[in-house]
C-alpha cells in the first residue's frame, strides 16, 4: 500500500443535520496508486464530486481516514490542509475559475507566488509550461480574452507547474464542446504519461471517462464498480 | 512563512488595483465619497480656523489687544485705585521684548458725560497717542475730525456723540472720581469722532491724551492696563511667558482669552458643533465605504473560494482585501486632499471677501468682530485627522468584511454564482 498516493478508508460524508441526513459518501474503501488517471463516473448526486473534495483536502470525512502522500488529512489543521493543497494537489474546476484580473501567464505565476518562489524564476516556469502546452502565444491575455478551451488549459497549466503529486479535476470537460474536450483530454494524457502526474477526475462525460485507465463508478455514496482499462482511448 | 508572504505581496497589490477597476464606476463613487468627505472637512477647518484667527485679530485689535498687564486685582474688581505704577516706564521694557509687535499704556475712568443739553454714561480711556495705534485699532476708526490733535482734545464714539447730539469743535463734559475719592472733571472739545461698526464700542467709549486722563482724575503717573500687540496671533502664548518672566510679581498678565471668554467660547462652540457635523459626515461615508467592501465580498464569494482551494489562506486573502480598500481610498483621499488644499492655498493668498458674497454683511461682520476679508488657514488637525479617520474607518470596513472569508468553505464558495 506504500505506493498509494490515495488511500481512502472507511470514509463517510453526512450532509445536513441529524433529523434530514443526506449521505453522500458511505463506507468508500478506495486507492490510488502513483501514476494512474482515475475517472470517478457516476450520476448527479453519486458522491464522486464529495470524493474528489475529501481527496483534495477541502472537505473533511463524517468518518474514516483520508491519506494522501502519506499524510492522514483528518489530523490536519486548516492551515495544514491548506498547505497541503497548495504544495501537492493542483486543482482543475468546472468552470475554470482563473482570475479574471490577471493575464494566463500571471494567473500560473499566481500560485507559484503563493509558495514563496522568486519573480524570475516563476516567470520562467509558468512561460515554459504554457509554451509546453501550446499557449505560448496567449500568456499576456486575461482569461475575459480568451476561449473556454483556452482557459481551461491555462487552469490545467496552472495546476501543474508546481509539480504535484495529485491533479484533480471536476468535470473538466462541463464547459467544452467535444472537439475541445478532446484536446484537454490529450493534454492531460501528456501530463499523466510524460510527467507521471495522477490524475484524478469526476465527471459523467463518457468521453472523459474513455480516456482514464481506471473507470470507478459510484452510485448512492457507494463504490459500484472499479475496473483497470487495458487500453484507455488514445487521444485524437 | 515571511518568505512566502514577501514573495506575495508583489502579487497582492497587483490583483487588488486591477481588481478596483473591475467595476470603476463603484470604485469612482466610493473614492468620490472619499474625496469629497475629505476636502469638505479639510476646507471647512481651513475656513474656521482662518476665521477664528481674523476674529481674535479682529476682536482685540479694537480696544483690548493680545495681552494686557495690569494690577493683580484690577480684572476681577476694577477700580480706580488699582494700578499698575511706573506705567510709561514699563510699556517701553515691554515693547523691547522679542515677539512684541507694540505696547501702550492705558489708564481709564467711567464718568458722566454732558453737554449743554444731554448727559450719558461712559468709559473714558486715557490713551498714549502715539503708542496707541500700535496696540489698538481705535484710530483708524476715525470718521470725522482728527486723533486726538491736542491735549484737550477727545476721541469719541459715533454713538455716544450721536447721543449726546454732539460734532467736532463741540465741548463735553467728563465728571467721575478720581484715584482718591476726589472729583474727576474734564473740559474737553470734540477732535474726533470714530464709528468702528461694534455698536457697544461706538457707544460707550471716549478716548482723551493719557496725561489729561491722569490730571485729571489725580493718577499721578499710573496707569490701569498696558496693552501689548504680538507679532502674530501664534506668538501670544510665548510673548505672554515672556511678559511674566520679565515683570517678576506684583503684576498679571492676561491673555486675550482671559480678557475676552465670550469670544474664546464662541470659537470652542462653532468648533464642537462643527466637528460633529463632520464626524457624521465621515460616518456616512465610512458606510458607504462599508458597502462597497461588502459587495465586493458577495460577488466575488466564487473567486475567493478557488483561491482557498489551491491554497492562499484566509489571512492572505484579507491582506489583499485590505490592499484593495486602502488603494481606494488612497486615491479619494488623495484627490480630497489635493482639491482642498489647492483651494485653501489659492484662498490664502486672495482671501474670501464677505461684503462681496451677501449684502449687509459688512455690519454684521463688525458687530461679531468677523473680518470684512478672510483668509482660510492651513487646518493641519483636519489635514491629519480626516483622511486617517477615513483610512481607519476603510480599514476597519474592510476587516469587519472580509471576517466572511474565515467563514467560507471552499467547496461551498466553489459552488457560488457568479
Amino acid at each position: 500500500m506504500s505506493d498509494l498516493v490515495v488511500d481512502c478508508q472507511g470514509v463517510t460524508r453526512v450532509y445536513g443535520d441529524d433529523v434530514v441526513p443526506v449521505r453522500a459518501l458511505q463506507g468508500v474503501d478506495f486507492g490510488i496508486a502513483a501514476g494512474e488517471w482515475t475517472a470517478l463516473a457516476g450520476p448527479s448526486g453519486s458522491g464522486k464530486s464529495t470524493l474528489l473534495h475529501l481527496v483534495g483536502g477541502l472537505d473533511r470525512p463524517t468518518d474514516g481516514t483520508v491519506v494522501v502522500d502519506g499524510k492522514k488529512l483528518n489530523d490536519l489543521s486548516e492551515s495544514q490542509l491548506s498547505d497541503l493543497r497548495l504544495r501537492k494537489v493542483g486543482f482543475v474546476f468546472q468552470a475554470f475559475n482563473l482570475i479574471p484580473v490577471l493575464s494566463a501567464v500571471e494567473n500560473v505565476e499566481f500560485i507559484m507566488q503563493l509558495q514563496g518562489i522568486g519573480p524570475s524564476e516563476r516567470r520562467e516556469r509558468a512561460l515554459s509550461v504554457l509554451d509546453h502546452l501550446g499557449l505560448g502565444d496567449i500568456g499576456e491575455r486575461r482569461p475575459g480574452e480568451l476561449s473556454g478551451g483556452q482557459q481551461q488549459r491555462v487552469a490545467v497549466a496552472r495546476a501543474i507547474v508546481t509539480n504535484p503529486v495529485l491533479l484533480l479535476a471536476d468535470e473538466p470537460s462541463a464547459n467544452l464542446d467535444s472537439a475541445t474536450t478532446l484536446e484537454l483530454l490529450a493534454l492531460l494524457r501528456t501530463i499523466n504519461e510524460e510527467r507521471g502526474v495522477t490524475i484524478v477526475t469526476a465527471t459523467h462525460d463518457p468521453i472523459v471517462m474513455d480516456h482514464a485507465s481506471r473507470r470507478v463508478l459510484l452510485r448512492d455514496g457507494r463504490i459500484e464498480s472499479d475496473e483497470s482499462v487495458s487500453s484507455p482511448m488514445l487521444p485524437v | 512563512m515571511s518568505a512566502r508572504a514577501n514573495a506575495s505581496r508583489g502579487l497582492f497589490a497587483t490583483v487588488a488595483w486591477r481588481n478596483l477597476w473591475r467595476n470603476p464606476r463603484r470604485t469612482w463613487l466610493t473614492a468620490g465619497g472619499i474625496a469629497f468627505a475629505t476636502a469638505l472637512v479639510v476646507f471647512s477647518s481651513s475656513i474656521q480656523v482662518g476665521s477664528y484667527d481674523g476674529m481674535i485679530d479682529m476682536a482685540t485689535r479694537l480696544v483690548s489687544s493680545h495681552i494686557q498687564v495690569q494690577h493683580p486685582k484690577f480684572h476681577d474688581e476694577p477700580r480706580m485705585r488699582y494700578t499698575v505704577p511706573d506705567g510709561i516706564e514699563l510699556t517701553e521694557r515691554l515693547a523691547g521684548l522679542p515677539g512684541v509687535a507694540g505696547a501702550a499704556p492705558r489708564a481709564e475712568a467711567f464718568a458722566l458725560l454732558s453737554t449743554e443739553e444731554r448727559s450719558f454714561g461712559g468709559l473714558v480711556l486715557g490713551v498714549d497717542p502715539d503708542r496707541e495705534p500700535q496696540v489698538s485699532d481705535l484710530s483708524k476708526a476715525l470718521a470725522q475730525g482728527e486723533y486726538l490733535p491736542g491735549p484737550d482734545d477727545a476721541f469719541i464714539g459715533a454713538a455716544l456723540a450721536r447721543n449726546l447730539d454732539i460734532a467736532i469743535d463741540d465741548e463735553i463734559l467728563v465728571l467721575g472720581t478720581g484715584r482718591e475719592g476726589s472729583v474727576g472733571a474734564l473740559a474737553l472739545r470734540v477732535g474726533g469722532i470714530f464709528s468702528t461698526g461694534h455698536e457697544d464700542t461706538d457707544r460707550s467709549l471716549i478716548l482723551v491724551p493719557l496725561r489729561t486722563l491722569q490730571e485729571g482724575f489725580d493718577l499721578g503717573d499710573e496707569v490701569h492696563r498696558i496693552l501689548v500687540a504680538a507679532d502674530s496671533i501664534s506668538d501670544i502664548d510665548d510673548v505672554a511667558g515672556r511678559i511674566e518672566l520679565a515683570l517678576g510679581e506684583g503684576y498679571r498678565t492676561l491673555k486675550w482669552n482671559e480678557l475676552m471668554p465670550e469670544i474664546e467660547q464662541g470659537i470652542q462652540i462653532d468648533w464642537v458643533s462643527a466637528q460633529l457635523m463632520y464626524w457624521l459626515l465621515l460616518i456616512l461615508v465610512a458606510f458607504a465605504i462599508v458597502n462597497t467592501l461588502m459587495m465586493t465580498v458577495f460577488e466575488r464569494t466564487r473567486e475567493f473560494g478557488m483561491l482557498l482551494a489551491i491554497g492562499m489562506r484566509p489571512a492572505s486573502i484579507m491582506g489583499m482585501l485590505q490592499v484593495e480598500a486602502i488603494a481606494m481610498w488612497a486615491i479619494g483621499a488623495g484627490i480630497g486632499l489635493a482639491i482642498a488644499l489647492g483651494v485653501i492655498a489659492w484662498l490664502n493668498q486672495t482671501g474670501i471677501a464677505f461684503g462681496e458674497i451677501a449684502e449687509g454683511m459688512d455690519e454684521i461682520s463688525a458687530q461679531y468682530f468677523i473680518p470684512e476679508r478672510m483668509y482660510p488657514g492651513f487646518a493641519i488637525g483636519a489635514i491629519a485627522t480626516s483622511p486617517a479617520v477615513l483610512g481607519l474607518a476603510t480599514l476597519a470596513a474592510a476587516f469587519g468584511t472580509s471576517l466572511r472569508l474565515r467563514r467560507i468553505r471552499p467547496v461551498d464558495a466553489l459552488r457560488t454564482e457568479d
